[in-house]
């Protein structure tokens, strides 16, 4: 028999501490719909903030530069972190060390502080700012949290499979290819997924070295937002928002499945 | 990087000794170094190079006329933060990071604790409602609170109803709204390490105290909460350090009024020209933020070599 009861105001606490977490992405998915201009009150159901977002040149041609910049990141991040997180399977505690060490630099390192020094590498070194200098800053967190992803998921490996194979004359190759990769198939998704995520929403490594040619989806609505609000930043924020959401609830979900129980999914994450 | 050649032969030293898949094809040599190799070389290029480089800038010396920087040495560019407005800017980050992280660890206690006690199918659900907001775009997020806390916005039309208040509420553009901003975005990466904290611990500990007289405040502050610490120092550390450097957050709802460091680095580069100084800046951030992670670092080996001890002597 259960002898403790929830104490009511741990309970309210927490789900006040629920709805606050979800309450803005409520208000801007309402605020989109928002005909009132100035969105102090509701002035009924509209969906011209939307048709205006769509018109707006900058707006495409910036999601199109988000869309490259994301997509080419989580190409060489996860590169990097598989072939990375390969080696530290198998790598001396001291090396292992090391590589932790330097992922979890990257993942608390303010942004605005190697933001900041990589584009004075760049310009010292004459480098034309633009995708690909994006791409480069991305991929150096980018990759971090892909490893921590990837090295949750390797641990769970049962070595013994492959040692399996092995003793039956799998080729190296064929082992790798055969037992490693698909085991390592839905971790691989889900890095790609929250990398992807994470660089197409980007403002701080961006604002460094996005230069003046290019100018992605988040730097504009920054833009936006820093000198006024408009409703159209809703409207974009809202398509963001779902689209968001769903990209997150795949990943989220491949990684719950991945390591069945609750508890492990955030312990494996590494917190 | 000087650690990282060594380790990588150590490394391969080890895998040549147990080399059993690889020695069976006569691959003895695989050379499994090459794995690690791109993410050296990236690392090297990308990461270590430009924060050596951004050293050395804070010593140089930036001519904001013809925008280049020569390098040398002068500390000039950290002599220079000692004016009243960088100043003002470093300490209010500071302060700003302090108290969001200790509201973060209020907010994210009982949310962890409610999380814990629930069936696993439950505490999925929950986990999840705690993570998607968390990955869903931070810059909308803090956008969403331009419209709650503006003057003649959600939150005033709500207390204004409520006859709570009257006239403006002026939240917006001031501290208050950039330290609702970074507890808001930083939420998740508190509430998660407390939760694995607590999901570790036996229920039956929190059974036995309440069976025993420990009921709501007591329970909390003398049972649950040491239990937690852990996961409070883990989020303490991934709330507190990139709140420090906060650039976006203070840009939108501090309205440029209210500065914090990152967004004084930033206008160096942006406005001012003067890249000696906003590495100067940035090498200053950088370098308190590790002392405070060699710190508590410290204090928990400390504090788990105690604990050791207090094991060895009552057992």
């Amino acid at each position: 028999m259960k002898t403790f009861r929830e104490h009511p105001i741990v309970s309210l606490m927490a789900v006040l501490t629920l709805a606050f977490m979800w309450l803005p992405l409520f208000v801007v998915i309402a605020n989109s719909l928002n005909s009132d201009k100035l969105l102090a009150h509701w002035g009924g159901f509209t969906l011209k903030w939307f048709k205006q977002a769509a018109a707006d040149e900058a707006v495409r041609s910036g999601l199109v530069s988000s869309l490259e910049v994301a997509a080419l990141t989580t190409l060489v991040s996860v590169g990097l972190a598989l072939t990375g997180v390969l080696w530290w399977r198998r790598a001396s505690k001291r090396g292992r060390r090391v590589y932790d060490g330097l992922v979890y630099a990257r993942i608390i390192l303010p942004e605005v502080v190697f933001g900041m020094a990589l584009f004075l590498i760049f310009t010292r070194l004459h480098v034309q700012l633009g995708v690909l200098t994006m791409v480069v800053g991305h991929s150096v967190w980018g990759s971090a949290f892909a490893t921590v992803i990837l090295q949750a998921r390797i641990r769970l490996l049962d070595e013994a499979v492959e040692q399996a194979a092995a003793d039956l004359y799998a080729t190296p190759r064929a082992v790798f290819v055969k037992v490693t990769m698909p085991q390592l198939g839905p971790g691989l998704l889900a890095a790609s997924v929250l990398v992807f995520a994470l660089s197409f929403d980007d403002v701080v490594t961006s604002f460094f070295l996005a230069g003046s040619s290019v100018n992605p989806l988040p730097l504009f609505v920054f833009g936006l937002i820093r000198f006024h609000v408009t409703p159209e930043v809703n409207a974009i924020g809202a398509l963001v928002t779902l689209s968001m959401i769903t990209l997150t609830l795949i990943a989220v979900w491949l990684l719950m499945r991945l390591f069945r129980g609750p508890g492990s999914i955030a312990a494996r994450l590494g917190f | 990087m000087g650690t990282v050649p060594g380790s990588l032969n150590a490394a391969g030293a080890i895998h040549a000794e147990d080399g059993h898949t690889a020695g069976r094809e006569g691959r003895r040599h695989s050379p499994r170094v090459l794995l690690v190799l791109p993410t050296v070389v990236w690392l090297a290029l990308f990461f270590v190079a430009p924060l050596v480089l951004m050293a050395a800038y804070s010593f140089g010396t930036s001519d904001l006329v013809i925008y280049t920087t020569r390098l040398g040495f002068t500390l000039r560019n950290y002599g220079e933060m000692g004016d009243a407005l960088y100043l003002g800017a470093i300490l209010r980050s500071l302060e700003l990071s302090a108290v969001a992280t200790a509201a973060c660890m209020a907010i994210a206690l009982p949310l962890a604790f409610f999380t814990v006690r629930q069936r696993p199918s439950v505490q999925r659900l929950l986990l999840l409602a705690t993570i998607v907001p968390f990955w869903t775009s931070f810059l909308i997020r803090n956008y969403a609170w331009v419209n709650i806390l503006q003057n003649e916005g959600m939150l005033q039309g709500l207390l204004h109803r409520l006859g709570l208040v009257h006239g403006s509420l002026n939240i917006m553009y001031s501290p208050t709204a950039i330290g609702i901003g970074i507890v808001y975005s930083y939420l998740p990466l508190m509430v998660l390490p407390v939760y694995v904290a607590l999901e570790r611990l036996d229920p039956a500990i929190i059974e036995a105290a309440s069976d025993l007289g420990a009921h709501g405040f007591s329970l909390m502050s003398r049972i649950v909460i040491p239990l937690a610490t852990p996961g409070l120092i883990a989020g303490a550390i991934l709330v507190g350090i990139p709140a420090t450097g906060e650039f976006v957050i203070p840009a939108i709802l501090g309205g440029g009024k209210t500065l914090m460091l990152g967004n004084v680095i930033a206008d160096q580069f942006l406005n001012v020209g003067n890249l000696a100084l906003g590495a100067a800046m940035a090498m200053t951030l950088m370098t308190f933020l590790a002392v405070v992670l060699v710190l508590v670092a410290l204090a928990q080996r400390t504090r788990t070599k105690t604990q050791d001890a207090d094991r060895g002597a009552t057992g």
